[in-house]
């Protein structure tokens, strides 16, 4: 909302504020100026600004209002003129192209003198020949022989528009000589009106918290009294349909009016307001508008006449029939549905209610009698319209937040009054008002006690109650009680409850949010709640980011084709089922992800170009499914990717081999053991996504905590991995948050020194290493305390098919020491249980 | 990504403030959906966006940093 400071200033005095102090005091009560444009007043003297400004500040000396005496002829050039100017002090021949001065070229000293803005050499304004603003010295020139060094201003000249088709002329009661920022010097507020705010969309609203903020008297404008007399209910009728969605409709005319400008101080402040003006008659709805927040519509009665037959056209407010249509005011042809609430004659549709009129009934330059609308809508009916239709409208945007339908009645007055005024004409007696809804403004109570317990302010009834009067309130005060009547100008404030919490917001806005000072809580917090499951989730982190991974957030939403990648034939499974997203981002992304691997290798193939090594990791959810459920179950997933050299080149390392399986699995060891996970074994497994052989699954005891290992080189080619090889793992997330301990049992220590061997079997190739350990362990018994694999040999020697283990023991007792005779027994026990079970023989040497 | 201290840049926008947190009292109808019986109790809450602040503190220049997991972001933190 563009709110020019000179508007306001018509209905509250502001000497002694300046116009950052003023715009502060908007943004501090709710109204954030978003930037100030001055169009004429210079920046004021701060320090420091608080506010963006941009604009053009007119020099006192510089610009004067002047006025055109005569208007002659150019001696060289047809299409310039000279003026003969008195600029207040003396008289000067003036040079100018302005075409809007053509008509008054040789007719002698003009009866009527013709009062100019005049700028003089040396003043900063914008060069009218320059797209956009472009600031520019007024310099002395010559011109087709002529001497030039001062001009007649155009707006775009001075910043109010970007009209440079001719000069401006000012209206016929300009001062002669006075400085022109005295005269119409200006700055715009561009204010940020919050979607509950919408009553302060207007210069009357602005004023009211401004009034009510610094105190002072608001002007309210009146406008003419209400015409009494039937003479307009002969010329018209009128019939509301729905109430509920047309709680107020009101009909005033003017008859025998000119189209003609509006004076140029209107024009001005609409271009101000950032409305174009057209002519008077439109320009009084716009204005009114502005000032009101009330939207008002002005049809062309003879049009309506034509309509009717040469009778007196029918009002109707009514939803559109099946199949309607009407064609708005630009010209399109809009469809409409039953749901939408237009205004109509018998003939059909006028016009879109409280959004938008109609080609067939507005006003042009052939209007001479004007049908005045002010109305009120209901604001969720022309919310959905206007978001259905998206049409841009001054209107829409107000009736869709809420009008009170008090305020038809107040534009209704200003807006007769300003009709005839500026367009000249009758006014005809009597005005139609169907009111069959009066909203209920409601009354609220409060206590002095209530208010300090919400606010935490001392703010006493008394001051309370004043605040609500200058907001309009209507208020009584009974001992501890202050009770509220709702002005008839807004619809946001709730009953009960709801309308105390509405008014204490209203009196703590005004009263000041940073007057309420800081405190601390009076009451003790409750003993904190711990989430468990976050908390671990955290550990987690903690603990890959330990081992050297990097956390990573990889989208929830995919596609099928994505997710098949992780698949040597990428074929779409139709029996694989996703949650569907109904609004998808892009067409890329239609679904929620189920695999926490297909994102993961994504991520690696996007930074495969980045770094020769790569470690990553991912805990988030995916969405499965659940039959007969809208909700999907949101599992928490694991999901670890690593690529490439196990380290960085160095010059101590200058060829460092590449990450394999083992890389992988010792991650996921580190992390279980991290997490105190119970009973932790490996075993091979297969699944398509991993390479056969480089596949295994981590379990707890008998539960499957996930599945890791290498890519499978098929599912290598669907990816551009510039890096290799890619390694990965996916674990069930919820089951390692079940199963981690945070307190475990820690192992005790013996006083007495341990024993350690070395032995090496020899066993057949398929025999796991993980048999073999769980056979020592168990033959080994409660004495061997640790068993540990430091090498694998295969050669000629040992024999196609074999392999040799060797494993370093450890034996330890609690009781006491160990001696040779006891290491010897338990390994005999171990070599017998092996040679019995594998087939193992002992290495000799 | 230049912070200005008040002077105005293009973050701010120019004005030298930037919104970082919203903060209120909780509307009576909005506790009532909670099951607190708005009567006996009032309450407060206040938000703040993570990224928007980290934004700042860092002097990050691209928000999509932040979704785009970029090894050559993450390894700076």
């Amino acid at each position: 909302m563009k709110a020019p400071l000179s508007w306001i200033k018509d209905y509250i005095d502001l000497d002694g504020l300046n116009i950052e102090q003023i715009a502060h005091s908007l943004t501090m009560i709710g109204l954030e100026v978003e930037g100030i444009r001055l169009v004429g007043l210079p920046k004021p003297e701060a320090e420091r600004h608080e506010f963006k400004y941009e604009g053009l500040a007119w020099d006192r000396e510089k610009f004067v209002v002047a006025e055109v005496l005569e208007v002659l002829p150019h001696p060289n050039a047809d299409r310039l003129v000279l003026c003969r100017l008195n600029d207040g002090t003396q008289e000067l021949i003036i040079l100018t192209g302005a075409p809007n001065l053509y008509p008054y070229k040789g007719k002698g000293e003009l009866a009527q003198t013709l009062k100019v803005a005049y700028a003089r050499e040396g003043a900063m304004l914008y060069d009218g020949h320059q797209p956009g603003q472009v600031l520019t010295k007024l310099k002395r020139a010559v011109i087709r022989g002529v001497e030039s060094f001062s001009m007649i201003c155009s707006e775009k000249e001075l910043g109010i528009s970007d009209e440079h088709e001719g000069v401006i002329i000012l209206d016929a009661d300009a001062p002669v000589g006075m400085p022109l920022v005295d005269y119409m010097g200006d700055a715009v507020f561009d204010i940020s009106i919050l979607p509950n705010m919408v009553r302060d969309a207007s210069m009357l609203g602005i004023a009211r918290e401004l009034a009510a903020v610094t105190r002072r008297e608001l002007r309210l404008p009146e406008g003419i009294p209400l015409p009494q007399g039937d003479e307009l209910s002969k010329r018209v009728s009128l019939e509301v349909r729905n109430p509920e969605l047309n709680p107020r409709f009101m009909l005033g005319m003017v008859e025998g009016t000119q189209v003609q400008p509006s004076p140029y101080w209107v024009q001005r402040r609409l271009n101000l307001a950032g409305m174009r003006p057209i002519d008077a008659l439109v320009d009084a709805t716009n204005y009114t508008m502005l000032e009101t927040g009330e939207p008002l519509h002005a049809f062309d009665y003879d049009l309506l006449r034509k309509r009717a037959g040469g009778n007196p056209p029918s009002i109707i407010t009514r939803t559109a029939h099946p199949g309607e249509t009407l064609t708005l005011l630009d010209g399109t042809v809009q469809p409409l549905d039953e749901s939408m609430e237009v205004v109509a004659d018998s003939s059909g549709p006028l016009s879109l209610a409280g959004i938008m009129g109609g080609m067939d009934s507005g006003i042009s330059t052939q209007t001479q009698d004007v049908l005045l609308e002010a109305a009120s809508w209901n604001f969720i009916n022309i919310r959905q319209t206007l978001s259905k239709l998206k049409i841009p409208s001054e209107a829409g945007w107000r009736f869709s937040r809420g009008v009170h339908p008090a305020l038809a009645e107040q534009a209704l007055r200003l807006c007769l009054q300003r009709m005839l005024a500026w367009g000249g004409g009758r006014l005809v007696e009597g005005i139609l008002d169907a009111y069959p809804l009066p909203p209920q403004d409601p009354v609220v109570t409060l206590t002095e006690e209530e208010i300090i317990s919400r606010l935490g302010a001392e703010i006493s009834l008394e001051e309370a109650a004043g605040i609500l009067e200058r907001l309009g309130f209507e208020c009584r005060l009974q001992e501890d009680k202050l009770s509220a009547k709702t002005p008839p100008i807004r619809l946001d404030i709730g009953e009960g409850l709801i309308g105390k919490a509405s008014l204490m917001e209203e009196i703590a806005r005004i009263y000041g949010y940073e007057r309420i000072s800081s405190k601390r809580l009076a009451v003790e917090l409750p003993a904190p709640v711990f989430d468990t499951k976050l908390e671990t989730e955290e550990r987690i982190r903690d603990i890959m980011v330990s081992l050297g991974l990097q956390d990573t957030v990889a989208y929830r939403q995919t596609s099928p084709q994505r997710e098949a990648r992780i698949l040597p034939n990428q074929s779409i499974d139709p029996k694989h089922e996703y949650v569907r997203i109904k609004n998808p981002i892009s067409p890329d992304r239609t679904v929620m992800r189920t695999s926490g691997l297909a994102t993961m290798l994504e991520l690696l193939e996007y930074n495969s170009k980045f770094r020769p090594s790569l470690a990553l990791f991912e805990i988030g959810p995916v969405f499965l499914p659940v039959e007969g459920q809208l909700l999907p179950r949101e599992a928490l997933r694991l999901t670890v990717g690593i690529a490439g050299l196990r380290e960085m080149p160095t010059w101590q390392t200058k060829h460092p081999e590449p990450r394999d399986f083992f890389d992988l699995k010792g991650v996921l060891e580190a992390l279980l053991k991290g997490l105190h996970i119970p009973e932790v074994s490996f075993r091979p497994t297969e699944r398509p996504t991993f390479h056969p052989g480089k596949c295994a699954e981590v379990l707890s005891g008998e539960r499957v905590l996930g599945v890791f290992g290498e890519l499978h080189p098929m599912v290598q080619e669907h990816y551009e991995f510039e890096v290799l090889p890619v390694l990965a793992a996916e674990l069930d997330a919820d089951l390692l948050v079940a199963l981690s301990r945070v307190e475990f049992e820690h192992q005790p220590l013996s006083n007495y020194p341990a024993m350690v061997e070395d032995i090496a079997v020899i066993v057949p190739e398929e025999v796991s290493a993980a048999a073999l350990e769980a056979a020592i362990r168990q033959a080994g018994g409660k004495l061997l305390v640790n068993v540990r694999l430091f090498d694998i040999f295969r050669g000629e020697k040992l024999g196609l098919g074999k392999k040799s283990m060797a494993y370093q023991l450890t034996y330890q007792a609690f009781d006491r020491t160990l001696t040779d005779k006891d290491a010897e027994t338990i390994r005999n026990r171990i070599v017998r249980a092996l040679a019995r079970e594998f087939g193992a023989v002992l290495r000799s040497q | 990504m230049l912070v200005c201290g008040g002077e105005g840049c293009n973050v701010c926008k120019g004005t030298g403030w930037l919104e970082i947190l919203g903060c209120g009292m909780v509307h009576p109808t909005v506790l009532e959906y909670g099951g607190y019986d708005p009567q006996e109790f009032s309450g407060f809450a206040a938000g703040m966006g993570i990224d928007r602040s980290t934004l700042m503190r860092y002097r990050v220049d691209d928000i999509r940093h932040f979704r785009n997991n970029d090894i050559r972001f993450l390894e700076q933190f």
